[in-house]
């Protein structure tokens, strides 16, 4: 049987000074925002009429890394291109798409092209 | 001033006696009874009985202590200290009804007899279940709303969020509960127990409980100079979760010290269908440490504890719920080196919790002093750089209550203070605005026992004011509490009726709140006309027991007035997102009938089946539909095999759990009926060598793909399902 009888209060102090230690390292928050794709979510400013499955009416517009990802979440993005929507042009080149319409974050099948049988 | 409360706080030891006291316990034959927990519950402080059947605590305990007995097959049995040296009877018990029954035990919310209070022991909880809630779930009457084991809140007869209030080692825990996808803000770290009031709220802590109130204790500091602790491994292959915690507990010179620590780790949950629901992963880690200083006549205890969660909101969709299907959402395949990484819409939540606590005794009177303060900073992100909101949450509370005993009664007074403050700090949206509340409340409680009848009586005043100065608001809320019981005990038979009431005012969520919430992807419209809620309950228990088989039936009724509902409208926020109104109905009532039956045959001591069952109604009068959200009736099942005496590769215990869950067809408006399922789950448990503990199970052995009705993302696509077959092993080992 494991006896820690002999284990003084100086020991213990320095093992829970260990373990917070530990834990105050491990608290960083784990949280890669390096660079992410992003898209417009077209149907939050169109009204459609019909309900779209996610994705559908989604214009992806490239990666964004550091500065330029907290500039496009928090201004917008100024359109490089046309943006196309039901077969009218949405957005034209210079236009600033509002940030409430720009999306970075992941959904299912982005990471690995997984398919859905 | 702050320097005189704090020498009041820190210094108020009078004296210090070093002498024992020790005691006796032994079984109706005088054989003394070895391993028996003795629990002094006043202080805290938890011995075991050493083979003679002798314990003993290293200084004088004050008069009038209470004393708890407790070992697995025994009856636990409380007894009053009045300085003489102890010797306890157990006597055999073989049916055990401590988890449901009205059993003579200590408990922080009342007179466990008289008051209608449940507790569950949360010892190896770590190792015998997936998280905290899971463990209560299997009382009856308790639910969960949830999303795999990242999100997870309990349901209390059918109620929930702001009618349920949790209290960890006496402070209360305010983790914006107030919303389904905010889960309940801590783990089972270092917990030993949880009491429960169903229905109506303790006096002593506050009235806002109308749903229920749920009581987490710590683990209790150890009475001895040999240090003693654990480490415990656990992986479960349904979200490839792994945790690992580590205690230590140690005593010395009347100082106690307890110290734990916690990391899990939990990707995607893996459906039935073998495929893994995006973003249900979650990350926790938490640490805590308590210690004590103990007098003949005073105790002081301090607490700290950090929680740190990062909890995925899955099923995130942009266009309407009901277009998207389950593959929508759901990937082939987990990759370890990308899944277990936050991604988003994620919530970072940190909590941290202090609290003080000193007890004076002196004669037959025990003073407690509470001071505790609770720090919750919840950020919800949807973007990766800017959060959706971000509020931190201050609350801080300090009571004074009195417990004087004389001849069979106990008279209890108080009084508390609290203080709530909701600040936002820079975020997309804001939905709830800066706002702050004061509660001051008083009490006064009378119990009564003697001779197998008792009683409680008991009343409650709270004055409560709320302002928010960005929404030019200012105003009170009051309201009594009051709570009444009566139980009797002839031979085998126990009856207790109890009647409860109490108020819960309207919170800031449901006055104020004006935005997007992108946890529950509605947008929500508070009401400053909200009044308070008022609840009114009976509640009847009888239990009987005899060696081989204990029954018991619980009916209850609850009426509830100005009950606050959030109601869907016909509108919608960008077209996308269904507006949702705070509205309140003017009765509502909620009623229905939990029994028990644990039953073992004679010929096989070691072999126990229980079964308990749930049946809950909750209608609204005012238009007469259903309650949203009231949970489906449910018949659980279980059946232990302590094997140990046989000595088969070491097995010590065979558990089967099944539960059968009825279809809800009971449904409001825009509620989507849900249909009935079955779940097995299987458990085994070995005990290798001394002080390793191994436990080895499967859950939804039948791999059963089912939507419970108070899932959150039952409403997306056809609905989520729950995890299917899963394999779960851990290790724990104690020294």
């Amino acid at each position: 049987m494991f006896n820690l009888y002999y284990i003084t209060m100086k020991n213990i102090f320095l093992f829970t000074i260990m373990c917070v230690g530990l834990f105050l390292v491990s608290c960083e928050k784990d949280d890669d925002v390096a660079c992410q794709h992003c898209h417009i979510a077209l149907e939050e400013c169109c009204g459609a009429t019909e309900p779209h499955a996610p994705g559908e009416h989604e214009v992806e517009i490239g990666q964004f890394c550091g500065d330029d990802l907290t500039d496009v979440e928090a201004n917008g993005w100024v359109a490089t291109e046309a943006i196309m929507h039901d077969g009218e042009e949405e957005f034209a080149v210079g236009d600033l798409v509002p940030a409430t319409m720009i999306h970075c974050e992941e959904h299912a099948g982005d990471h690995d092209g997984h398919d859905h049988d | 001033m702050w320097r005189y409360l704090i020498c009041f706080f820190f210094f108020i030891h009078i004296g210090v006696v070093f002498s024992q006291t020790s005691g006796f316990v032994f079984d109706k034959h005088g054989e003394p009874i070895g391993g028996v927990k003795v629990y002094l519950s006043d202080l805290d402080i938890i011995t075991y009985t050493s083979s003679d059947g002798r314990f003993s605590f290293s200084s004088e305990v004050p008069v009038n202590t209470y004393f708890e007995f407790e070992k697995n097959g025994y009856s636990s049995k409380l007894h009053q200290y009045l300085g003489e040296e102890i010797s306890v009877s157990l006597d055999e018990l073989h049916v055990e009804l401590d988890e449901v029954g009205i059993v003579e035990k200590s408990t922080k919310l009342g007179y466990s007899k008289t008051f209608s209070i449940e507790s569950k022991s949360l010892d190896n909880n770590f190792i015998s279940s997936s998280s905290l809630v899971e463990s209560l779930h299997k009382l009856p009457g308790i639910n969960t709303i949830g999303s795999g084991l990242g999100i997870q809140k309990i349901v209390i007869r059918g109620l929930s969020g702001l009618r349920v209030v949790s209290y960890l080692n006496g402070m209360k825990v305010n983790n914006q509960q107030w919303a389904n996808d905010h889960g309940i803000g801590f783990t089972d770290l270092g917990l030993s127990e949880i009491e429960l009031i169903k229905g109506a709220s303790s006096l002593m802590y506050g009235g806002e409980a109308v749903g229920g109130l749920v009581y987490f204790k710590d683990s209790p500091f150890l009475e001895s100079e040999t240090p003693s602790g654990f480490f415990a491994t656990k992986f479960d292959d349904s979200h490839f979760m792994f945790g690992n915690q580590f205690g230590l507990r140690w005593s010395i010179n009347n100082f106690f010290i307890n110290f734990y620590g916690q990391y899990d780790i939990a990707t995607d949950y893996r459906l039935p269908d073998n495929t893994y629901l995006f973003n249900s992963r979650f990350r926790n880690k938490g640490l805590k440490f308590s210690i004590a200083k103990r007098t003949s006549t005073t105790q002081s205890i301090f607490r700290y504890q950090n929680n740190v969660d990062e909890v995925g909101i899955p099923a995130h969709v942009h266009g309407s719920f009901s277009s998207v299907s389950v593959s929508d959402l759901t990937n082939s395949e987990v990759s370890f080196f990308d899944d277990y990484k936050s991604t988003r819409p994620t919530q970072f939540i940190n909590n941290h919790l202090f609290t003080l606590e000193n007890v004076i005794f002196h004669k037959q009177s025990k003073i407690t002093f509470f001071l505790g303060h609770f720090i919750n900073h919840l950020q919800e992100y949807e973007k990766w750089t800017i959060p959706g909101f971000d509020i931190k949450t201050n609350n801080s509370i300090g009571r004074v209550d009195l417990k004087k005993n004389r001849n069979n009664f106990t008279f209890n007074f108080g009084s508390s203070f609290e203080y709530l403050n909701n600040n936002n700090s820079e975020a997309t949206d804001t939905l709830t605005p800066n706002a702050s509340s004061r509660d001051i409340g008083v009490y006064s409680i009378v119990d009564f026992d003697k001779k197998g009848v008792g009683f409680n009586l008991g009343i409650r005043f709270d004055y409560k004011n709320v302002e928010s100065q960005q929404m030019d608001f200012n105003n009170s809320y009051s309201s009594f509490s009051s709570s009444a019981g009566v139980y009797v005990e002839r031979n085998n038979h126990i009856s207790r009726l109890t009647y409860s009431s109490s108020f819960r005012s309207p919170h800031f969520s449901e006055l104020f709140s004006n935005g997007l919430h992108h946890g529950t992807m509605r947008f929500e419209v508070g009401n400053i006309h909200l009044v308070n809620e008022k609840s009114h309950q009976f509640d009847f228990k009888h239990q009987w027991s005899n060696a081989h088989v204990g029954v018991v039936v619980n009916p209850f009724f609850q009426y509830i007035t100005d009950f606050i509902s959030i109601n869907p409208t016909n509108d919608f926020y960008n077209n996308i997102y269904r507006i949702y109104n705070y509205e309140q109905f003017n009765d509502v009532v909620l009623y229905g009938l939990e029994a028990n039956l644990h039953y073992h045959p004679h010929v096989l001591h070691n072999l126990h089946f229980e079964h308990s069952c749930s049946f809950l109604n909750a209608r609204n009068l005012d238009n007469n539909t259903f309650l949203a959200l009231t949970p489906a009736n449910k018949i659980k099942s279980t059946v232990n095999f302590d094997t140990s005496e046989y000595n088969i590769l070491r097995l010590s215990t065979i558990s089967l759990y099944h539960m059968f869950v009825f279809s809800q067809d009971k449904v409001a408006e825009y509620e989507s009926e849900s249909k009935g399922y079955n779940l097995l789950n299987i458990e085994l448990l070995f005990k290798p060598i001394s002080n390793l503990s191994f436990v080895a199970g499967v859950k939804n052995l039948l791999n059963e793909e089912y939507v419970p009705h108070l899932s959150r993302i039952k409403e997306v696509g056809p609905g989520i399902p729950e995890a299917g077959r899963s394999l779960h092993v851990s290790l724990k080992y104690d020294f």
